[in-house]
């Protein structure tokens, strides 16, 4: 049903999802056999708009973040492998805060006969997951390779920044800092260039969970891999992060105030937790975990077929 | 007292900065001096004594404490202004509204020679013509969010190319995202009428005004020189037409742009000030 892959020979892949959130763990470049194509489409979008684009780049593998949001049967004759990409978090018990049970719901819509294989960004979710889509693997979200930059010595004073939504929790955790310092805080709206250009401007990095349950944010490794300093409340998963190792972790917005105030007083001070975190950066990089990853995948699909055809 | 007003600016950059000239402009000499909430005056006194301003304005009247005010020899008057940071933070403990050790020294009104309220003024570099540029017109949102700002943006941040940086914005950085963009929108936390803090900096940069209705309008003119949006899927509708043709808009824009004149700082803050510099 998929384009007969040539012996050895390159494959294509799409990468499908929001580009504000999602280019950014793309594979952006070729790379081990691997040549990409970004394809926007989010929440409400044009399917049929999107399965033109493909048609026309006729992709072997789809790559396609936040399978939830995919029409039903939209990709039913796609010659492909699609691989469904789970970005969000989801409640891990039955006791789910509320912003993770609209995210269970809006789950619950994906059509699974879409995707040939399932992944998702934390482990922690899969059981709950299971319950909607057989998740295949669970693994971080790579980071694409333009955003990976050397440790550079930080400005004076530091220049912070926090790249994330508003939300009650997150204002709570960084009023006294924004009171304190000038905290850069990007909202909504960059990706690609820009988003580069900034974090290349800056050099401690904040994050924080969108509401107050614990979970394993992308732009941690994002940040990491721009050679940031990043603090961040408690990961759960961590994926091979340590705190005060590779990142500074925090409890709530008295300790972020107390972490940023000695920052700016000693620069220095963390330059060791930057080399170290930009070091474990390099296992998310997107031109070392694709290859990997969809050579996995095809193999699995074609030892043990698929559902989906 | 010479021609030329020195006026000493107390605040925070990037919440008022865009108010104040960087530059000296004909008639006023300003500076500027960055101030939060609860740090130490210290500053702020020795700022005033390297200028030696005919006048002082700080703008948020409770960011000083008292005694700060009465150790100023020059008229000290207030701008009134809210901090730009979003509700629900009332009770936070570590931040100065709920310190009362603070609160008992805090500036009140009455410290001051004079509260001025009214929007703020815009430093005459911001002023600029609006252009097109390649590709969809950009949308720019700057200040912090609010649930129910949130509410009216959402829709239209998943839907068309919007820029919203909640905090921290200013200078050059400011001045890049101004030109970075052709439309700007304006949403408020509350359904209490209001006059955003950055409605004339938008129009003083030549961007097209999405504004939730503005009381007191302050001599503007919705459908005129900006465009009112009642609900999320009023700006929705507003911003898909604009993507389709910003031409279309373009002489808003210009009207806007000629509007904003009467918020130019050049003209406003030395016609304003100096009566106090002179009973001073």
């Amino acid at each position: 049903m998929h384009p007969r892959r040539p012996h050895g020979g390159p494959l294509r892949v799409a990468f499908v999802g929001q580009t504000t959130f999602f280019e950014a763990c793309s594979l952006q470049a070729p790379a081990a056999g691997l040549i990409p194509r970004f394809f926007e489409f989010r929440a409400g979008g044009d399917g049929e708009a999107l399965l033109a684009g493909l048609r026309e780049f006729v992709p072997h593998v789809a790559v396609v973040f936040r399978p939830e949001v995919v029409p039903p049967g939209l990709f039913a004759e796609l010659p492909a492998v699609t691989l469904g990409f789970l970005s969000e978090p989801l409640p891990r018990g039955s006791a789910a805060h509320a912003d993770l049970q609209r995210r269970m719901r809006d789950l619950r819509q994906t059509d699974a006969s879409n995707f040939d294989r399932v992944v998702s960004f934390d482990p922690l979710i899969a059981a709950t997951a299971g319950e909607v889509l057989a998740i295949w693997r669970s693994l971080a979200l790579p980071v694409a390779d333009r955003f990976y930059a050397p440790v550079t010595p930080m400005a004076h004073p530091p220049r912070v920044l926090f790249v994330g939504r508003s939300t009650p929790h997150r204002e709570w955790l960084l009023a006294p800092a924004k009171l304190d310092h000038d905290l850069l805080h990007v909202a909504f709206g960059l990706s690609g260039d820009e988003l580069v250009e900034l974090l290349h401007r800056h050099d401690v990095a904040l994050n924080l969970h969108n509401e107050n349950y614990p979970s394993f944010e992308n732009r941690v490794s994002m940040h990491l891999a721009a050679g940031h300093l990043v603090i961040s409340e408690e990961l759960d998963p961590q994926h091979g992060l340590e705190p005060g190792i590779d990142y500074l972790q925090v409890a709530d917005a008295s300790e972020l105030r107390r972490a940023l105030a000695v920052v700016m007083r000693f620069p220095r001070v963390h330059h060791r937790v930057r080399v170290r975190g930009r070091r474990k950066a390099e296992g998310f990089r997107a031109s070392r975990v694709y290859p990997r990853l969809i050579a996995d995948l095809l193999a699995d699909v074609d030892a043990f077929g698929s559902p989906r055809r | 007292m010479s021609d030329t007003l020195r006026v000493s600016f107390v605040g925070r950059a990037s919440e008022v900065g865009h108010a104040v000239p960087a530059a000296a402009v004909p008639g006023l000499d300003a500076s500027f001096v960055e101030h939060r909430t609860g740090q130490p005056a210290s500053r702020v006194l020795a700022h005033v004594a390297e200028h030696d301003p005919h006048v002082v304005v700080v703008f948020g009247a409770g960011s000083l404490p008292s005694a700060t005010v009465h150790a100023i020899g020059v008229p000290v008057l207030a701008w009134a202004t809210r901090p730009d940071r979003p509700p629900g933070l009332e009770h936070h403990p570590d931040l100065p509204d709920t310190d009362e050790r603070y609160q008992a020294v805090a500036a009140r009104a009455s410290d001051y020679a004079h509260v001025i309220d009214r929007p703020l003024p815009v430093a005459d570099e911001h002023f600029a013509t609006p252009r097109r540029m390649d590709g969809g017109p950009r949308a720019l949102v700057i200040g912090h969010s609010s649930p129910r700002g949130e509410a009216l943006l959402i829709d239209s941040k998943h839907r068309h190319e919007v820029l919203h940086v909640a905090a921290g914005l200013h200078g050059d950085a400011l001045a890049d995202e101004l030109a970075g963009a052709e439309v700007a929108i304006d949403v408020r936390d509350d359904d209490k009428p209001g006059f955003g803090q950055r409605v004339a900096l938008y129009l003083a940069a030549g961007l097209l005004l999405i504004s939730e209705p503005l009381h007191p309008r302050s001599g503007l003119r919705p459908g005129e020189d900006h465009l009112e949006i009642r609900d999320s899927a009023e700006l929705v509708e507003l911003l898909h037409r604009v993507r389709a043709d910003p031409g279309a808009f373009h002489a808003i824009r210009e009207e806007g742009r000629l509007s904003a004149e009467a918020f130019r700082a050049s003209r406003v803050l030395p016609e304003l000030l100096a009566p106090f510099a002179e009973a001073g």
